[in-house]
C-alpha cells in the first residue's frame, strides 16, 4: 500500500469519529505547547542570569580570602584565613602587566538615614577602580575619588534606586547623609542599569575602602576583584596573583580565585539542565496523552473489528494492519504535536508582550524535542492498539465477535 | 484447479474439541459452478475459509493449480487471497465511513496500483453493476441490493479466479436475491470458478454442481452421482 493512500486511509478514519479525535488533538496541543513555553522559560531565564554576569564587566577574577581544598568550588564560609587580604595586597597585585587594575571589596550593612527616612543598606567600601571594573555609570557627580586610597574620606556615592527612595527625584549631590553612625558627604550617584547578579549596586551605598574598615572595624577585605588585561591573559593572571601572595602572606597562596566566566558557565550548566527539567516535566503530560490516544486507539481496534477482517480477506498482510492503525495514531500525535507547537511558539511573544520584564526565549532544540516526542508517543502508545489489530483473526474478525 | 485432501479443522471450544471439517476431500474444476448447502453448523462456513486461507486445516493437504497451500506463511496467505479470491459475504463488509467508490478503491490501494490508473477501473466495475450514479453514495444510503453488488464489484474488481460467496443472499429480499444469483452467474459464464454458500434450495438448484454437507463431511455431490 502505498504511503499516501494509507495517510489518506487514517484521515477518513479520524474525521469518521470528530469528537474523539478532537480530544486527543487538545490534549497533544497542550502537552506540546506547554513543552515549549517551559523550556522557553528556562532559557529565559537562562540568557538573563549569565547575560547580567556578563554585564559585570568582563574579564575578571574575585580573590577570596582562604583556600577551598576543591576546585571551583566555593569559598570556605568558616574558618578564617591565616592571613587578611589588604589593601596593599590590592596595590601589589595591580603592579603584574597583565593586571589592568585591581578594585579592594569592603562589605557590610548599615543604617542610612535621611531626614525622619532610615533603612539598613548594603555598604560597599571600595575604590575608585570599582567603576571601571564593574563599569558603573555615573548619572550625577563623581565616582569615589581617585587621589589616594587610604584616604578615609566621609564621602559617598548612592545607588540609583537607594537615591530615589531616600530622595526621589532631587538632586542631592553634595548633602549629608547618615550612615551608621557617622555623616557622608554624597559626592556622586549611579545611573540605572538593569540589576546585577550578586551585588544590586543600584540599591547599596558606596564608600572609600579604609572609611569601611574603620565603619565595620574590619581591617581584612572581602575579597579583590582584579581585572586583567584580557581573555588571554586570565590563565597567567591567575597564576601571578597566586604567586604575588604567596610572597605576601609569607610562603602560602591562602586565597581562592574565582574566574567570572567560570561562574557563568556554571550558572549556564545549572540552568541548561534547569531547562531541560521542566522541559522533561512538561513532556511527562505527553504520557498523559499517549495513554488517551492508545485507550481511544483500543477502542477502534474493537469497533472496527470486522473491518479489519475485512482487509485481511481483501488481501493485506499483518504488517499492512499495522501501519494502517500506526499511521492513525501517528497523525493524532504529529497534527497535535505542530498544532501545539504553533500554538506553543505563538504564545511566547504574547506572553513577552504580558510580561516585558523577563524575555522568554524559545530554544531551537526544544522544537525538535517536541516534535520528536510527539512522534514517539504516536509510535510507542500506537503500537499496542495496532499490534492488536495486526494479529486479529480474520476469521472471527469478519464474525464481528 | 483445487484439491482438498483428507482436510480436517478442529476448534478447541472449553474442554471440548469441535471437528467443523472432518477428513473432507474434493476436487473443483477451473469455472465450475458450484452451490454448497447443508443445516447450519454443518461446515459450509470453515470450509469456505479454508479455500480462501482466511483459515488453516488442522491437518490435510490444499492445492491450488498444484501448488500445496497449507504451508504458506502469512505474508504469503495475504498474497494469494488478494490475487486469487474474492469474497462475498452475508453482512456485505462495506466500510460505512467509505463511499461505493472508496470501497471499490481497497483492494486497488493494497495492491499498490496508483490512483490514477484506480479511477478507470473504478468506474468500470461499478458502471458493470449498474452502480455508475452511486459512486458517492454512503452505504448506508444504498439499499441492500445495491450494497452487495458494491461488494461484489469490490470483490472482482482484481479479476480473481475463484469468488468465494457465504450465503450472499442470506440477509436479502428474494427479488434481490435472484438479483445477485444473475450476477454471479453472470460472471461464471466470464470463466470465474464460483462456490456459492447457500440456505436456499431454489437457489442452491441453478448451479451446475451441488454440495450436501453434514457434519463436516460431504454427503451429496451431483457430480459423483453424474459421474
Ligand atoms: N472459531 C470457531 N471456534 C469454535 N468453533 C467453531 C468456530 N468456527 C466454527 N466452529 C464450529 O464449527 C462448526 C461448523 O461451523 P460453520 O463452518 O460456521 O458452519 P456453517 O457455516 O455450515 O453454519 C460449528 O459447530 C461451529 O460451532
Ligand atoms: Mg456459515
Amino acid at each position: 500500500m502505498r504511503i499516501d493512500d494509507v495517510v489518506r486511509f487514517s484521515i477518513k478514519s479520524l474525521s469518521a469519529y470528530p469528537a474523539r479525535t478532537a480530544l486527543i488533538l487538545l490534549a497533544m496541543v497542550i502537552s506540546i505547547a506547554s513543552v515549549i513555553i517551559l523550556t522557553s522559560l528556562g532559557e529565559g531565564a537562562r540568557l538573563y542570569v549569565t547575560g547580567q554576569f556578563r554585564s559585570l564587566g568582563s574579564h575578571l577574577l574575585f580573590v577570596l580570602p582562604g583556600r577551598t581544598e576543591t576546585t571551583g568550588g566555593l569559598p570556605p564560609i568558616f574558618g578564617t584565613a591565616p592571613h587578611d587580604l589588604t589593601i596593599d595586597d590590592s596595590i601589589a597585585l595591580a603592579h603584574s602587566v597583565l593586571i589592568e587594575r585591581t578594585a579592594p571589596i569592603v562589605i557590610g550593612a548599615a543604617d542610612v538615614s535621611y531626614g525622619s527616612k532610615e533603612r539598613e543598606v548594603t555598604v560597599i567600601g571600595s575604590s575608585h577602580n570599582l567603576k571601571n571594573v564593574f563599569e558603573l555609570k555615573v548619572a550625577k557627580g563623581r565616582f569615589l575619588p581617585d587621589d589616594d586610597i587610604y584616604r578615609s574620606d566621609r564621602v559617598c556615592v548612592l545607588g540609583e534606586k537607594l537615591h530615589k527612595e531616600l530622595f526621589g527625584h532631587r538632586d542631592v549631590v553634595g548633602e549629608w547623609v547618615r550612615i551608621g553612625n557617622y555623616r557622608f558627604r554624597i559626592i556622586g550617584i549611579l545611573a540605572p542599569r538593569g540589576a546585577s547578579v550578586g551585588i544590586d549596586m543600584s540599591d547599596a551605598v558606596m564608600i572609600p575602602t579604609p572609611t569601611a574598615q574603620m565603619l565595620f572595624d574590619r581591617p581584612a577585605l572581602f575579597r579583590i576583584i582584579v581585572k586583567a588585561k584580557n581573555k588571554q591573559a586570565l590563565p597567567r593572571a591567575e597564576q601571578e596573583i597566586l604567586d604575588t601572595i604567596r610572597i605576601r602572606h609569607g610562603g602560602e597562596a591562602d586565597i581562592t580565585i574565582i574566574r567570572q566566566d567560570a561562574m557563568i558557565s556554571t550558572f549556564d550548566n545549572i540552568l541548561k539542565t534547569l531547562t531541560w527539567a521542566v522541559g522533561a516535566i512538561a513532556a511527562i503530560s505527553l504520557i498523559v496523552a499517549g495513554i488517551l490516544i492508545m485507550n481511544v486507539m483500543m477502542v477502534a481496534v474493537s469497533q472496527r473489528k470486522s473491518e479489519i477482517g475485512l482487509l485481511k480477506a481483501l488481501g493485506a498482510p499483518t504488517h499492512q494492519v499495522m501501519r494502517i492503525f500506526l499511521s492513525e495514531a501517528l497523525m493524532l500525535s504529529l497534527s497535535g504535536g505542530v498544532l501545539g507547537l504553533i500554538f506553543g511558539l505563538a504564545s511566547v511573544p504574547l506572553i513577552n508582550y504580558l510580561i516585558p520584564d523577563f524575555v522568554l526565549q524559545t530554544p531551537v532544540w526544544s522544537i525538535f524535542a517536541a516534535l520528536a516526542t510527539a512522534i514517539a508517543t504516536g509510535l510507542i502508545f500506537g503500537s499496542i492498539p495496532a499490534l492488536k489489530a495486526a494479529r486479529l483473526n480474520p476469521v472471527t474478525a469478519l464474525s464481528g465477535k | 484447479m483445487i484439491s482438498l485432501h483428507d482436510i480436517c479443522r478442529e476448534f478447541q471450544v472449553g474442554d471440548e474439541r469441535v471437528r467443523a471439517l472432518d477428513h473432507l476431500s474434493i476436487q473443483i474444476d477451473r469455472g465450475e459452478y458450484m452451490s454448497i448447502m447443508g443445516a447450519s453448523g454443518s461446515g459450509k462456513s470453515t470450509l469456505l475459509n479454508i479455500l480462501g486461507l482466511l483459515d488453516m486445516p488442522s491437518s490435510g493437504s490444499y492445492r491450488f493449480e498444484e501448488k500445496e497451500l497449507t504451508r504458506l506463511d502469512e505474508e504469503e496467505c495475504a498474497a494469494f487471497r488478494r490475487e486469487k479470491i474474492g469474497f462475498i459475504f452475508q453482512s456485505f463488509h462495506l466500510i460505512p465511513r467509505l463511499s461505493a467508490y472508496g470501497n471499490l478503491e481497497l483492494p486497488l490501494m493494497l495492491k499498490g496500483i496508483p490512483p490514477h490508473e484506480r479511477r478507470e477501473m473504478i468506474v468500470k466495475a461499478l458502471g458493470d453493476l449498474g452502480l455508475s450514479n452511486r459512486a458517492n453514495h454512503l452505504p448506508k444510503e444504498l439499499s441492500g441490493g445495491q450494497q452487495q453488488r458494491v461488494a461484489i464489484a469490490r470483490a472482482m474488481i482484481l479479476k480473481p479466479p475463484l469468488l468465494l460467496a457465504d450465503e450472499p443472499t442470506g440477509n436479502l429480499d428474494t427479488h434481490s436475491g435472484r438479483e445477485m444469483i444473475e450476477i454471479l452467474e453472470s460472471l461464471g459464464e466470464q470463466g470465474v470458478t464460483l462456490l456459492i454458500v447457500t440456505h436456499d434450495p431454489q437457489l442452491g438448484r441453478r448451479a451446475r454442481r451441488q454440495i450436501l454437507m453434514r457434519d463436516g463431511q460431504i454427503i451429496g455431490d451431483t457430480r459423483s452421482v453424474l459421474a
